[in-house]
């Protein structure tokens, strides 16, 4: 090759050429390792997915609570809604405004009471239900259904569980999350969604929590269970207890 | 063996600071500059946390509670002060190995500056809004990044220098520190993804994590100092390791078996047995690492009065204690992967001090003993006090030996007088790191070369 001249420099300087080969190296392994570590992991998991929408919907939640309290508008039957400070300054101001409240128009959540008296499930449902409950809500609510508290709620003389049986099909469906009082203590646990039972399983174990530990609640059928999954159908995160009006 | 000894301190009686060292001086003093204050600063933090383990304890603000405390005092330790120190003292025994004159301090003061603001923003996070889930790699998402790209630009100069050394030979010592430098930064690199950006699913995280902090502990840190340990020993002893051939086959055994013990710390735990199981199987695999190490380097020492020699030499006194130490914890955290007796360890604080013996009395001690020899090198100064450089030693040993003790004794449960005990060691290696940190800044204030005299370390 021709002769360079004597005090040519080369453009990177050795010793920087010699580093930019080690950082190269290194480079290459961790991009190498991350590479096939993304692709062995695949997209978002399952868990992280529900997971956002768990956060996306506490945020929703807490978002309507908020506005409820802090922002005036209307009411879904038509009267008009003041934010909570300035209802109380004004009640302060006048107190004989007091006095004119009426009623709501329409009671609240009317308490679905189960009409007709207590028919006693079957021994083989019963039994059935016994085994499901053995298998998936024995571990937090205990064998004698009162739970762990402060911890896991009791299933003894919990309106939830013995009121409307939508509600416990929900929970058992798609978890629940959010604070519940119980015979006056407060629970604020997640329960998970229940995995691996079908419809006649959820039947079965409701039918049995509803009518054991001394509960006297109506059978739960597979029809109800079928018609609660269908009409959720497409939810993946769980209930919350403001999202249903528990407290 | 030879040549190290011959390119150790070339022409010591005309110039102080040789070839070598001149064009390190600027990089060199600031990474170590910024590691003292480092170490005062975790140590400082420490004290204040084990006052909180007391009963009396103080106040309840939130940004002393003591797991803030604790992390930002980890991560003082483990990143800015061996961190910064190892950038240093790795770079200064490279060169001098390879005798590598660098051109491109520049970059490496770059990396360690970013590296230090880096870890103030950490440290500021960590008290301010608390520590992450993960121990190690609990400073804000954003500083881990720029902790990779500094520590590329301030830590892989030792791997340059070895690529162009001059001749084939290489030594124990190097191989060690550089196979430390690439495999932290691929670790750390890797670790960010895993555990931070793009997070394993469930117990894979907790994996990952483990497998990052036993990989920078035993690679990084235990492995820079067992190659200041091959260094050092030979040098100061000047004479061949004992059955030095068998170094090959440590370095590549305890290279490949560090990164298997992380799962040991998840016996018990909800990962897969054999997960669990490849963790004891590594943690006992260590052992022969151990062993051929310890043949290297305590049977150097223990010829021909070595011992006496190393007590007697201000460098290997604090590099002979650093190697027990490590050899040491690595005995006990195999035995501790026993599962009968992982079962009866598990939730006790011993592993706090197989930790405090690893990584205070082992890997601090062997860096105090690198750095007496190597800052009188680089910045032409002796020390200026050798009342300082006792108490240090003793404060220091006292205090890490103390620690890991109060740790010990508290397995059965805790003890009022045991975290005494604690406190005291801990304000004891404060009073040391005190005591050399003076030393040190009057040592980088005196500046210019001193006239031609022995440095005291020898």
């Amino acid at each position: 090759m021709s002769e360079l001249p004597p005090r040519s420099r080369p453009l990177i300087p050795g010793q920087i050429a010699s580093w930019l080969a080690v950082v190269a190296l290194v480079g290459a392994a961790a991009a190498a390792s991350v590479a096939a570590y993304l692709s062995f992991r695949g997209g978002e998991s399952p868990a992280a997915v529900r997971r956002g929408q768990q956060v996306a919907l506490r945020a929703e939640t807490e978002a309507k609570a908020s506005a409820l309290l802090s922002s005036s508008g209307r009411n879904d039957d038509g009267t008009y809604r003041i934010p909570l400070e300035d209802a109380l300054r004004v009640a302060a101001e006048r107190p004989e405004i007091l006095g004119r409240l009426a009623p709501p128009a329409s009671p609240v959540a009317p308490a679905p009471a189960s009409a007709g008296a207590f028919v006693a499930a079957d021994d083989a449902t019963m039994k059935r239900g016994q085994a499901v409950y053995a298998r998936t809500c024995i571990a937090c609510h205990q064998p004698t259904g009162m739970g762990l508290p402060p911890v896991f709620p009791p299933l003894v003389e919990s309106p939830l569980v013995n009121g409307d049986p939508a509600l416990p099909i929900k929970f058992v469906l798609h978890g629940l999350m959010g604070p519940v009082t119980i015979k006056g203590m407060t629970y604020n646990s997640i329960m998970p969604p229940v995995p691996g039972v079908n419809d006649q399983d959820i039947a079965d174990v409701l039918t049995f929590v509803r009518q054991s530990f001394g509960n006297k609640g109506s059978s739960v059928t597979p029809a109800q269970v079928k018609a609660v999954r269908d009409a959720t159908a497409g939810r993946a995160a769980p209930w919350n207890t403001a999202e249903l009006g528990i407290k | 063996m030879t040549q190290e000894q011959r390119s150790g301190r070339p022409d010591e009686d005309r110039a102080r600071v040789s070839r070598v060292d001149a064009p390190l001086r600027g990089p060199f003093l600031l990474l170590f500059g910024s590691a003292v204050l480092w170490l005062t600063l975790g140590s400082a933090l420490s004290l204040v946390a084990a006052f909180k383990l007391l009963p009396a304890g103080f106040g309840s603000c939130e940004w002393t509670s003591f797991g803030r405390l604790e992390a930002a005092a980890r991560n003082a330790f483990f990143y800015g002060w061996a961190g910064n120190a190892l950038f240093a003292l790795n770079l200064w025994l490279l060169s001098q190995l390879g005798r590598f004159e660098i051109r491109n301090g520049w970059m490496a003061a770059i990396g360690g500056l970013f590296w230090n603001l880096a870890l103030i923003w950490s440290t500021v996070s960590v008290i301010i809004s608390g520590p992450g889930a993960y121990a190690l790699l609990d400073f804000p998402a954003g500083a881990g990044p720029v902790l990779a790209v500094a520590f590329a630009l301030a830590g892989l100069w030792p791997v340059v220098a070895y690529a162009k050394r001059p001749t084939g030979h290489s030594f124990a010592g190097q191989w060690f520190v550089v196979a430390a430098a690439v495999s932290f930064l691929l670790a750390f690199v890797l670790a960010q993804v895993t555990v931070v950006w793009a997070p394993a699913a469930g117990v894979a995280q907790a994996v990952a994590h483990s497998w990052y902090v036993r990989t920078a502990t035993l690679l990084w840190l235990g492995g820079s100092a067992l190659g200041l340990g091959y260094y050092f020993v030979s040098k100061v002893l000047a004479r061949p390791l004992h059955a030095y051939y068998l170094a090959s086959v440590a370095f590549w055994t305890y290279f490949l078996f560090a990164g298997w013990t992380a799962p040991a710390s998840l016996i018990g735990s909800p990962v897969p047995l054999w997960v669990q199981s490849a963790g004891v199987v590594g943690s006992m695999m260590m052992l022969v690492p151990v062993l051929l190490v310890g043949l290297n380097l305590l049977g150097a020492l223990s010829q021909e009065g070595g011992w006496s020699r190393a007590w007697n030499s201000t460098a290997l006194r604090f590099i002979s204690v650093g190697v027990v130490a490590i050899l040491f914890s690595l005995v006990l955290a195999a035995w501790a992967a026993d599962r009968s007796v992982n079962a009866a360890l598990r939730f006790t604080s011993f592993a706090e001090g197989q930790g405090v013996l690893l990584l205070y009395a082992g890997v601090s001690m062997t860096i105090f003993g690198a750095a007496y020899a190597a800052l009188p090198r680089v910045s032409g100064s002796r020390w200026p006090s050798a009342a300082a450089i006792h108490t240090h030693f003793w404060a220091s040993f006292l205090g890490a030996v103390g620690s890991a003790v109060s740790a010990f004794a508290q397995i059965g449960g805790a003890s009022q007088t045991m975290a005494f005990v604690g406190l005291v060691s801990t304000g004891l290696l404060l009073a040391g790191h005190l005591a050399f940190a003076a030393n040190t800044f009057a040592t980088l204030l005196k500046g210019s070369p001193a006239p031609e005299s022995h440095p005291a370390q020898d």
